[in-house]
């Protein structure tokens, strides 16, 4: 009996090991989040291979086949100019996902850095970075990626470079919100007390606290960033003819709009099936990685 | 015998320069320590004590404090005006720190080893083997079990206990010269207190480090040090060796404190206390800062603030009640008969009181 008890303590022992089998234990509760990860996979997966599995070419004009409906041939059915909807929104996939990661990364990487050096070292740099967030803030996200278009130009380089720059502020003020609270800890101060520099305690001792909330943001922010990459193409300004993005699709598509349904349709749903599992894994990240969030954690 | 002081604090002041005005937390305070000693620093909440260690320590900064006068000479160099990256090499490798809550002084995202092995690193240069194997054996000799398994767990999932073997584990991680232990014992249930003064006394021996020990208790001080320094209102108003001041304790404050030490096997109806409370730092009273609360206050004392009257063996006492006792010591030659000129001097206080 005894021999049985100490089984039971080096198990548990192995199990509480690793925070990360912690966080998936959490995770694999939400269901509707593991759901929407799973569907996310798969848009990935179809992001990677689009353009050896799409039936047709993206720009494969045929005059004989315009606007039909969905049918055997085209699932999805055909554009003005005969060209297979399946085949242009699983090309699109590509360049919705790598467009939402690139930006948030990016974003989150800048963001990140700001808001640490403005919430530890506080004083001017925190004043004036704050003070800009707070003036990026005020604008609403996609009239000051309009605006940045606008000065920059058209074109899907600088849409990236504008919804960047929208994304920075959030992360900038999580970030430094988390700095603040971190940098006054008892054990940052016994991390000064072993001679650690300032910028071992931001990057080794400050950001890994930080790292929870900036997931959860990272995931929410990217189904920002996919839904502003569309607008912006859906109001001429972000991807040009004959890229087979979605906003543009949607936008080419209003002139059919009451002709054919599936033109819009499809395009449609793909930036709403993308963008709720990017925020329903947010969601559910959330739920998993803050313990007071989840009351059998 | 001459001993080698290894600290000196030499009129330190330190200012909180707040919105509402001036806080003077520690003004204009003395003290040595010797090597391999320990120095008991007792005083009440507010009494300018974790102020000294931060001081000490150089983490003011990025604080409104600020040394404004004074040196720390720490191995007879000043290192208040130090450079930043000068003072960190100090921080950890030769002046190390510990802390009051166990609790929260572990980074809660890093696992404890690594934690005990960043230290080593950072002042060592070690490898990571090195300092792995290094880790262990310094875990081990906290007396610590199981240290393989801790070593790749988090602090969540150590006690209180055994986050403070860890945490005095990190700090003599590089053999440090001194040990600032800020209560280290105040959070932990008191069988564990006693293990961990133990230990901290053990490892003193081994590494040869100096400690400088603060603390509320005047138990814990009787328990591990040398010599004691008594602060009340960010001043020290009694200094000297632990059998000197528990024996004689010539300052009222003190007094007081060793009077409201509940006693073994006595049975009273309440304990002994100091009445009132500390005075607010912005509103110091003039004169001598525990004269209000004094029960032997002379008029004196509400005039004038004592200076620190030398009472002979390294004894000193900032009371006007031992001026006269002072100067017979004075004038008995120096300090060299100390231990005779404070029995006699004790009567000489009393005598003072009379007057």
């Amino acid at each position: 009996m005894f021999k049985k008890k100490k089984e039971i303590i080096v198990t548990e022992e192995m199990d509480m090991n690793t925070r990360f089998s912690d966080f998936l234990r959490n995770f694999k509760k939400q269901k509707t989040a593991v759901a929407a990860a799973f569907v996310l996979l798969v848009l990935v997966v179809i992001a990677v291979v689009c353009y050896k599995v799409a039936p047709f070419g993206i720009n494969e004009y045929n005059y004989a086949e315009l606007l039909q409906g969905p049918s055997m041939k085209h699932w999805f059915g055909t554009d003005e100019f005969g060209r297979d909807i399946f085949s242009r929104v699983l090309c699109g996939t590509r360049i919705s996902l790598s467009i939402g990661f690139f930006t948030v990364t990016v974003a989150s990487i800048i963001g990140s850095v700001i808001g640490l050096f403005a919430g530890y070292y506080g004083g001017i740099l925190d004043g004036i970075m704050m003070r800009v967030a707070d003036v990026l803030y005020a604008f609403p996200g996609l009239i000051l990626a309009i605006a940045i278009v606008a000065i920059l130009g058209p074109g899907l380089t600088n849409v990236v470079i504008a919804v960047i720059i929208f994304c920075i502020p959030t992360y900038a003020r999580l970030v430094r919100g988390t700095t603040m609270q971190l940098k006054n800890s008892v054990y940052v101060r016994a991390a000064k007390c072993i001679g650690a520099s300032d910028m071992r305690i931001l990057f080794k001792h400050i950001l890994p606290g930080a790292i929870p909330s900036i997931i959860v943001q990272y995931s929410l922010s990217i189904s920002g960033s996919i839904m502003t990459t569309a607008s912006l193409s859906f109001l001429g300004m972000g991807a040009m003819a004959p890229t087979p993005e979605w906003g543009l699709m949607l936008s080419n598509s209003r002139t059919y709009f009451y002709t054919c349904w599936h033109y819009a349709f499809f395009p449609g749903m793909a930036i709403v099936i993308t963008v709720l599992c990017f925020n329903l894994l947010g969601d559910g990240l959330r739920m998993a990685l803050d313990p007071k969030l989840n009351d059998r954690a | 015998m001459e001993t080698k002081n290894i600290l000196e604090v030499k009129n330190l002041c330190t200012y909180f320069f707040m919105d509402s005005g001036v806080v003077k937390a520690v003004d204009g305070l003395d003290f040595v320590l010797e090597e391999g000693s320990t120095l008991g620093i007792v005083g009440e909440s507010g009494s300018g004590k974790s102020v000294t260690s931060l001081a000490i320590m150089g983490l003011l900064k990025g604080t409104t404090g600020k040394v404004v006068e004074g040196e720390i000479l720490f191995d007879g160099r000043d290192i208040v005006p130090l450079s930043e990256e000068e003072r960190r090499r100090i921080r950890g490798n030769e002046i190390a720190m510990i802390f009051q809550e166990p609790m929260t002084s572990l980074n809660p995202v890093i696992k404890t080893g690594e934690q005990i092995m960043e230290v080593i690193r950072l002042h060592q240069g070690a490898s990571r083997e090195e300092a792995k194997e290094r880790a262990i054996q310094l875990l081990k000799d906290t007396g610590l079990p199981r240290v393989e398994s801790m070593f790749d767990e988090y602090p969540f999932q150590l006690s209180g206990g055994q986050r403070q073997r860890v945490m005095i584990a990190m700090a003599l991680a590089c053999n440090p010269k001194i040990l600032i232990a800020d209560e280290p014992t105040t959070a932990l249930d008191v069988t564990i207190q006693a293990q961990i003064l133990d230990l901290m006394q053990r490892l003193k021996d081994k590494v040869g480090t100096s400690i400088i020990f603060i603390t509320h208790s005047l138990g814990v001080v009787a328990e591990v040090c040398d010599h004691v320094l008594v602060m009340y209102c960010s001043r020290s108003v009694e200094m000297g060796e632990v059998k000197t001041i528990f024996k004689n304790p010539a300052h009222p404050y003190t007094r007081g404190l060793l009077a409201s030490i509940p006693k073994l096997g006595e049975h009273v109806e309440a304990l002994e206390s100091i009445p009132g409370n500390v005075p607010n730092p912005k509103f110091m009273p003039k004169g001598c800062k525990f004269a209000p609360r004094c029960k032997e206050a002379i008029e004196k004392c509400s005039q004038m603030e004592p200076p620190l009257f030398d009472l002979g063996g390294g004894h000193k006492c900032r009371c006007w009640l031992c001026e006269k006792e002072a100067a017979d010591v004075r004038s008995s030659g120096d300090g060299a008969h100390g231990d005779c000129g404070d029995g006699g001097g004790r009567t000489s206080a009393g005598g003072g009181v009379n007057e």
